[in-house]
């Protein structure tokens, strides 16, 4: 399933599903991008370009996430499941 | 068109914001087309405040006659409600206590999710 | 062709959830997918043709008018627009449709994607 994680309070509960989760594709968009992903690492983690860029954040992030555009998260949210925590 | 399981999850606290109750109004309204949606409402984080049994349901209450009728599960993440120090015994009695495991799996049994 | 349809609960200037709603349909419609969305709560205020902001160009109703004209279909509740005064959408732009609930569940039915914003 993909995690759609857009916001602090939101996005927080759906890394905890995530983690349960084997399958997890998460997605950090909007304030998602703040979020602490040290839980999830491991899993398949994407950070939308625009949204990482215009907060300052590119070397912020942990590695292994993926920079994506908003192209790139069109196939992904019809390839997979998503769960909305925006 | 395919008639669709829809988890209503809400996340955030009665009453600061309106999204319980818009929350709450999208669990009619998603059954109410030509074809007849299937929701469920699961209530968790701060959510789970809108749970207590003294909680005012008053611009609600046209909600929960529908759910009645329409057999609509509430459910409440237990973890959640550990965490807040809410027992089950201040619950409102038509919500179901579930684990964040059983939450889980609505995520993956409905079709669709709506977050408020 | 796929159908994405996106719920949008906010309103302009106040969070970023409408330019999220905005990037993402745009970026569906160029790839040739369908795009319903559904405005909910303050979300309808996106709406409105007298939009002014002179530093915010283009503005939001301009961002989703654009939206419109390139095939995306944008319903606006009802309720929600009478409970702010804005009568039926009187004030609206061109395109986006008052309609209500039960829309919402048809949109519900038909999509192949459903993100909430």
């Amino acid at each position: 399933m993909l995690y759609l994680c857009g916001d602090k309070i939101l996005g927080a509960v759906g890394l905890q599903y995530a983690q349960m989760d084997p399958d997890a594709i998460v997605v950090l968009i909007k304030d998602g991008v703040y979020l602490d992903i040290q839980a999830v690492q491991g899993k398949k983690i994407y950070a939308i370009d625009e949204d990482v860029k215009r907060r300052g954040m590119t070397g912020r992030l942990k590695d292994k996430t993926d920079i994506i555009d908003y192209d790139g998260l069109v196939d992904l949210v019809f390839e997979n499941k998503v769960a909305n925590f925006v | 068109m395919a008639e669709k399981k829809v988890l209503i999850n809400i996340c955030r606290a009665p009453f600061g914001t309106v999204f319980y109750t818009e929350g709450l109004r999208a669990a009619v309204g998603v059954s109410a087309g030509i074809d007849e949606n299937i929701p469920t409402i699961l209530f968790q984080s701060d959510g789970v405040f809108y749970c207590l049994k003294d909680v005012d349901r008053t611009d609600a209450l046209a909600y929960f006659e529908s759910y009645k009728g329409m057999g609509t599960k509430l459910c409440a993440v237990k973890e959640d409600l550990d965490e807040r120090g809410i027992r089950e015994a201040e619950l409102a009695d038509d919500i179901t206590v579930i684990s964040k495991e059983k939450a889980f799996e609505l995520f993956q049994e409905n079709d669709f999710n709506m977050d408020f | 062709m796929a159908k994405m349809a996106i719920m949008l609960t906010e309103g302009p200037w106040q969070t970023e959830n409408y330019e999220i709603f905005a990037r993402l349909a745009e970026a569906a419609l160029d790839k040739g997918h369908e795009v319903e969305g559904f405005w909910y709560i303050d979300a309808v205020y996106n709406a409105i043709k007298h939009q002014k902001f002179p530093e915010d160009v283009p503005l939001p109703v301009e961002r989703m008018k654009k939206l419109v004209e390139k095939g995306a279909k944008i319903i606006a509740c009802g309720i929600c627009v009478n409970a702010r005064g804005l009568e039926r959408g009187k004030e609206f732009v061109d395109g986006i449709r008052v309609g209500g609930l039960p829309d919402l569940a048809d949109m519900v039915s038909e999509a192949d994607t459903f993100i909430t914003l």
